[in-house]
């Protein structure tokens, strides 16, 4: 009964889709994982076990509580490592119009929020620009868009406990959600709406099938996590083409069982998803399948073939100074 | 592979099979971190192993039977919440979107081992060994399974009026 086939297929596919932020996914996964390694080591008796020989010693110890709230400085810094490039163009405050408008720029900075995250992750999109990052033990949602609505609907899956809505000028809308209303206000104090920054990625597309729909880069602390661009063709295709950062410097572990116009690439099982090998720290793939469908694998090719990686992930500078070339 | 290579490579899968198994977006992500919890003190031997996504499977699996069995009720997700969810990208699709709903209805209604094989099997396209390495089961008791879960389909379908 091959329609029955198809319809599984088609059900299944369709309630597996849906976006999965993989930079928090590896923070919370490693978060949790750390939790149960500690709850095995006991790790109550060995810090009684600790103080009790400081005290003996008569030293002093001081500790930063998690989620005290002593990350986030007002005025604080962000490491050159994780600074995204002042594009030169006014920010949101100064026009609000721009907001959501091009995938290459976030029009707000959040130095404070960057320099004391553990992750952290700029996007944007048609509508609406974010950072997300966890700072203080907890989330932060920051969201600007021309349009409330937008900025909610981009925001409705946060679940967490507060959310700051304000206005800060005619036509521009913001929205930060926090663990409680006095860290959103005091996050929301420290946001800078009248610089634009840059999206970089450690890649730049050459030739490419269709338009960039959304950017988004993402930091571990002072190193590059991960980031991409998401393409979607005027049927509803879509392609993401993403790059990981990856300990091993031969990039993804893969071995090659195809060859994008020459590069040595890797198609996985299903065809959903061609990954680029040898680039040095970087897992770089082009999703197409499943959830994106709408490309093949010919499309994935061409981009790779083409497309310009840095050898040095590590230093923004040296990455390419836009998404596209040309 | 690290953990966290691993994770953010192989990890976004993990969750849409979750997805699929629990039926709940939010539990899937749980359970998930649940795995990835156990998983991250023992990934020194995970990751030597010659499948680990097929090990890493099975603790899903496992997971989701353990959720089960602590809830004698068998609480399903609220509809309007789920709903909420898989529309989120728009509500003009048509009769494609009512069959595949008609359709999700009746897979999350079959037993929780059938629906297992049918997702692994038209989901993750596994073969009927892989799949009773990761059930825990033979090779022939998938083949029961997934007769039986179809049949069921079959009959529930001819019995579903048209929306």
């Amino acid at each position: 009964m091959p329609e029955l086939d198809e319809l599984l297929r088609a059900t299944l596919d369709r309630h597996a889709a849906g976006e999965i932020d993989r930079v928090t996914l590896v923070a919370r996964a490693t978060d949790r994982g750390r939790a149960v390694r500690r709850r095995r080591r006991t790790v109550l008796t060995l810090t009684a076990a600790a103080v009790a020989v400081l005290v003996a010693a008569g030293g002093t110890v001081v500790v930063r509580a998690v989620g005290d709230g002593s990350a986030l400085r007002p005025g604080a810094v962000a490491p050159a490592e994780v600074t995204l490039p002042d594009a030169g163009l006014p920010g949101a405050a100064i026009d609000p119009a721009a907001v959501g408008t091009d995938p290459n720029f976030v029009h707000f900075a959040a130095p404070a929020v960057v320099a004391g995250a553990r992750h952290h992750t700029w996007s944007s999109t048609v509508g609406y620009e974010r950072l997300e990052a966890e700072i203080d033990g907890g989330l932060v949602y920051v969201t600007i868009g021309r349009d409330q609505a937008a900025v909610d609907q981009a925001d409705a899956m946060t679940n967490l406990p507060a959310v700051l809505r304000r206005e800060p000028v005619p036509g521009l809308w913001l929205r930060v959600d926090a663990r409680d209303d006095a860290y959103a206000r005091r996050v929301a104090a420290t946001l800078d709406l009248e610089r634009t920054q840059r999206i970089l990625l450690p890649f730049q597309l050459v030739e490419r099938p269709s338009e960039i729909e959304s950017a988004y880069v993402g930091f571990i602390g002072d190193r590059y996590a991960q980031g991409g661009v998401v393409l979607r063709d005027t049927q509803g295709g879509r392609m993401e083409v993403q790059a990981q950062y990856a300990r091993d410097a031969d990039g993804t572990h893969e071995r090659s069982n195809y060859s994008a116009r020459g590069r040595p690439a890797y198609v996985y099982p299903g065809q959903d998803e061609v990954a680029l090998l040898g680039v040095p720290h970087l897992e770089v793939t082009v999703r197409i399948g499943k959830a994106y469908e709408g490309f093949g694998v010919a499309d994935a090719d061409a981009v790779l073939a083409t497309l310009n990686v840095t050898d040095r992930v590590e230093r923004i500078d040296t990455w390419p100074s836009s998404l596209t070339l040309g | 592979m690290t953990f966290e290579e691993y994770v953010g490579s192989r990890g976004p899968a993990l969750v849409r099979l979750a997805r699929l198994l629990t039926g709940d977006p939010h539990r899937a992500d749980d359970l998930v971190q649940e795995v990835f919890g156990q998983a991250f003190v023992r990934w020194r031997a995970i990751s030597a192993m010659e499948r680990p996504e097929v090990y890493l499977r099975r603790m899903l699996v496992n997971a989701n039977a353990s959720w089960w069995r602590k809830r004698a009720n068998h609480e399903r997700p609220a509809p309007d919440a789920d709903l909420a969810w898989h529309h989120a990208g728009g509500t003009d699709i048509g009769v494609a979107v009512a069959e595949t709903d008609a359709m999700w209805r009746l897979l999350r209604d079959l037993p929780r081992q059938q629906r297992s094989v049918l997702v692994l099997r038209y989901y993750e396209d596994l073969d009927d060994a892989t799949i009773a390495e990761i059930l825990g089961c033979s090779p022939s008791t998938v083949r029961s399974h997934a007769a039986r879960a179809m049949d069921a389909l079959r009959l529930a379908l001819q019995h579903t009026p048209a929306e």
